[in-house]
């Protein structure tokens, strides 16, 4: 990803939430089975932090993101690489 | 992270695929965890040294799709979001312990709430010696029957009036609830959201939701923001105020402490935060977790506003 777009999201965050700045940041893992693809066919990924006491060593919490949603044929399909991969 | 990004529009397919809604290639390398998943003790006092999963949204499916073959009926695409999830368990298993998991809580916000009640019963069957807990929120759908009165717009996101989702489920190749499924077998579809699936989910539940909703109405349900406070604006956002009211009522029933619910009076989708809004004196997260460790009776856990249309004196800005 761009420098420029962390750093912008980093003061986005401070701007309207100023105690996640306390959090750490959490690395991207890219998944390998072939059929965890994204819209265009990438591979998609998740981000993974452990857990820090060994008490909450079995414990999980999952979030899946939102941001709406396709239904309509995109105008533009054609000009979409459907190379499997990124 | 939590928002519908503002570049959303008509074309929110060709949006996705030039960002991270559509295509990995633009996944942030790094990122803070949102909601109760951040390490934070201070602002996450329960939560905070459990593992944390995000699950990234780049199925345009509401994390239900199956497809594994894109086809001319998918235009190219892949719908392939319930996969993605299964993929992601896996991953977990071989590498966190998920495996050995003795509590999961499956969270998610708007498409990702729709996505909690569309994969927690997997979720459940999956890991049958863990407590596994869902948490939507602003993920609790309805058909729409969008305000059709004066200055009404049009849905900038997906149409979900009853005679488009056939079409969404089958383009999508959506799983959905396994016992929903079995009930509503002449209308799966209707298992692609939580007034009709509800009934059939028998993990337990806490839901987060806007008594009126900020993206829903505005974004399939055509109401115009700017003249929300008009008349019929107004009493077109009061029925749906009454819709959700009922939807919710029997998570709020004080007999029954499978279910939990946070509904405050506000204009908002998933502007949910410790410091608003409150609903007396508590935070989404301050609810959710009385009811998850059975910290307090019903009137902590199911709170909701009484006051009338966005009423709550400390709703976030909408």
């Amino acid at each position: 990803m761009k420098p420029g777009s962390l750093r912008n999201r980093a003061a986005i965050v401070l701007a309207v939430a100023p105690w996640l700045a306390l959090s750490a940041s959490v690395p991207l893992t890219l998944l390998k089975n072939p059929q965890a693809r994204c819209l265009d066919g990438t591979l998609s990924g998740y981000y993974h932090q452990a857990a820090s006491a060994s008490s909450s060593s079995t414990k999980f919490v999952l979030f899946l993101e939102g941001g709406g949603e396709c239904a309509t044929q995109p105008v533009r399909v054609s000009q979409l690489n459907t190379a499997h991969g990124s | 992270l939590n928002q519908i990004p503002a570049f959303v529009c008509l074309q929110q397919c060709d949006a996705a695929l030039n960002g991270p809604l559509g295509s990995s290639k633009y996944f942030a390398s790094e990122i803070s965890m949102p909601y109760f998943l951040t390490d934070d003790t201070q602002a996450n006092p329960d939560f905070s040294d459990w593992h944390h999963v995000d699950v990234p949204y780049c199925s345009q499916d509401l994390h239900s799709g199956q497809v594994t073959v894109p086809s001319n009926e998918t235009w190219g695409l892949y719908f392939s979001g319930h996969l993605v999830f299964t993929s992601i368990l896996d991953a977990l298993d071989a590498t966190a312990g998920l495996k050995s998991a003795t509590e999961i809580i499956l969270t998610g916000a708007s498409a990702g709430g729709i996505g909690v009640w569309l994969n927690v019963g997997y979720l459940a069957t999956r890991y049958p010696s863990a407590r596994v807990t869902a948490v939507p929120i602003a993920g609790f759908y309805y058909y729409a029957y969008p305000y059709q009165g004066i200055n009404h717009t049009s849905s900038t996101l997906a149409d979900f009036q009853p005679d488009a989702w056939p079409g969404h489920y089958a383009l999508w190749s959506s799983y959905v609830d396994r016992n929903c499924l079995n009930g509503l077998s002449t209308a799966p579809w209707a298992c692609m959201l939580a007034n009709y699936s509800f009934p059939y989910i028998s993990t337990p539940s806490f839901a987060i939701e806007a008594q009126t909703d900020e993206v829903v109405l505005t974004a399939h349900d055509w109401v115009p923001a700017d003249y929300r406070n008009d008349p019929p604006e107004f009493a077109y956002m009061g029925e749906w105020k009454n819709n959700m009211t009922i939807a919710l009522a029997p998570l709020m029933n004080p007999a029954n402490t499978r279910n939990g619910a946070f509904n405050p009076a506000c204009f908002i989708h998933t502007s949910f935060s410790n410091t608003n809004p409150l609903i007396n004196g508590l935070s989404y997260l301050d609810a959710f977790s009385n009811w998850y460790f059975n910290r307090t009776g019903p009137s902590g856990y199911k709170v909701q506003d009484t006051c009338g249309i966005e009423c709550n004196p400390t709703c976030p800005p909408s």
